[in-house]
């Protein structure tokens, strides 16, 4: 793996932690890789550093740009990518764990419907009112 | 002018002469100087502003910080790019036979890029979490000390950066005021998408 791969990696990692910490503080049950917030704290903590240990165990990785570190906006790009990967991974890993939650809840809000449903639960919901919104206003008349 | 870059080398020199005293701090130095450290730890921050919050008043004002530090960022580090454009000034190591702890940087030594950045990150959740932003400026700080420690960069360049940061933030509150109600329509489609 190049810098960047190893990059890549250690925010990916640090994002999937930061999301169970930010999910078991909020009580945002649907999105917890388990229903225990206690375990996945722990998770969390162990992921962040873990990803952080691993990454700089032989140093700081101080290399210019010209000789095999990441340029300022590749590392920005690389940061953005990494955390759309987090973020999917754990949406679509905590609605395979999560499946069994509450169908009937309000999801209008958006996030704070996962403390009672998954993520893929409450964006479905969202999608299909508005295309039920959208049935009904471009539904055509007959005149008979 | 003269007087103050005088003294600011002399600050330098005092700070970067401490090199070699302590095999630890400059093995810690070694990690926090790091062009990844700080930064990435801040930004995991920032991840974890937008999704930690335990009512519906901190979610609003977690997540419109995390705008404000965004849009800052990227106003500081433009500021920055144009300031480099009309004024160059070299790095200590150009001027002074010195132990470095650091690659050598070729871009310009003010102001100094990466404290603008995380100063920036710093003060858009400070507007947001009083607690979590001054943990974020003590970070700010310590890299910035760390870079000079480390022979990149003068004391006034890392001042320099961190008023850019500040700038940069307090421009990104007057456009974002703007050109409401652009953000809360962002946020509202981050809603609709169970994102934010």
């Amino acid at each position: 793996m190049n810098l960047g791969q190893e990059y890549l990696l250690l925010v990916f990692v640090g994002c999937c932690g930061v999301l169970q910490l930010a999910a078991a503080f909020g009580g945002l049950k649907g999105m917890l890789i388990a229903g225990d917030r206690r375990f996945s704290t722990a998770v969390g903590l162990l992921l962040v550093g873990g990803a952080l240990t691993w990454f700089f165990w032989e140093g700081g990785r101080n290399l210019p740009d010209t000789g095999g570190g990441i340029a300022g906006a590749a590392q920005f790009y690389l940061f953005m990518l990494g955390i759309f990967l987090a973020l999917l991974f754990t949406f679509l890993f905590t609605s395979l764990t999560n499946v069994g939650r509450k169908t009937s809840v309000d999801t209008s809000d958006g996030l704070p419907a996962l403390k009672e449903t998954t993520y893929m639960h409450a964006l479905t919901r969202n999608l299909s009112m508005v295309w039920k919104l959208y049935h009904r206003l471009t539904r055509k008349f007959s005149s008979g | 002018m003269e007087a103050i870059s005088q003294v600011d080398s002399q600050v330098f020199l005092w700070i970067n002469g401490w090199i070699g005293t302590s095999a630890t701090f400059d093995r810690v130095i070694h990690w926090v100087v790091s062009d990844y450290l700080v930064p990435v730890v801040c930004s995991l921050t920032l991840l974890g502003l937008w999704f930690a919050w335990r009512n519906g008043e901190m979610r609003e004002r977690h997540q419109r910080g995390v705008m404000l530090a965004g849009v800052g960022v990227g106003l500081a580090s433009a500021m920055v790019k144009a300031s480099n454009l009309v004024f160059f000034r070299h790095r200590p190591f150009d001027s002074y036979e010195i132990e470095m702890l650091f690659y050598p940087p070729t871009d310009s030594s003010f102001p100094a890029n990466p404290v603008a950045v995380v100063v920036a990150m710093a003060t858009g959740v400070w507007m947001a979490n009083r607690r979590i932003g001054a943990a974020m400026y003590a970070a700010a700080f310590v890299y910035g000390f760390s870079r000079v420690y480390a022979g990149v960069f003068y004391p006034l360049d890392v001042l320099g950066g961190a008023l850019f940061g500040a700038a940069g933030v307090g421009l990104a509150y007057l456009l974002l005021r703007r050109i409401e109600p652009l953000p809360t329509l962002a946020l509202r489609v981050a809603r609709f998408l169970c994102v934010a």
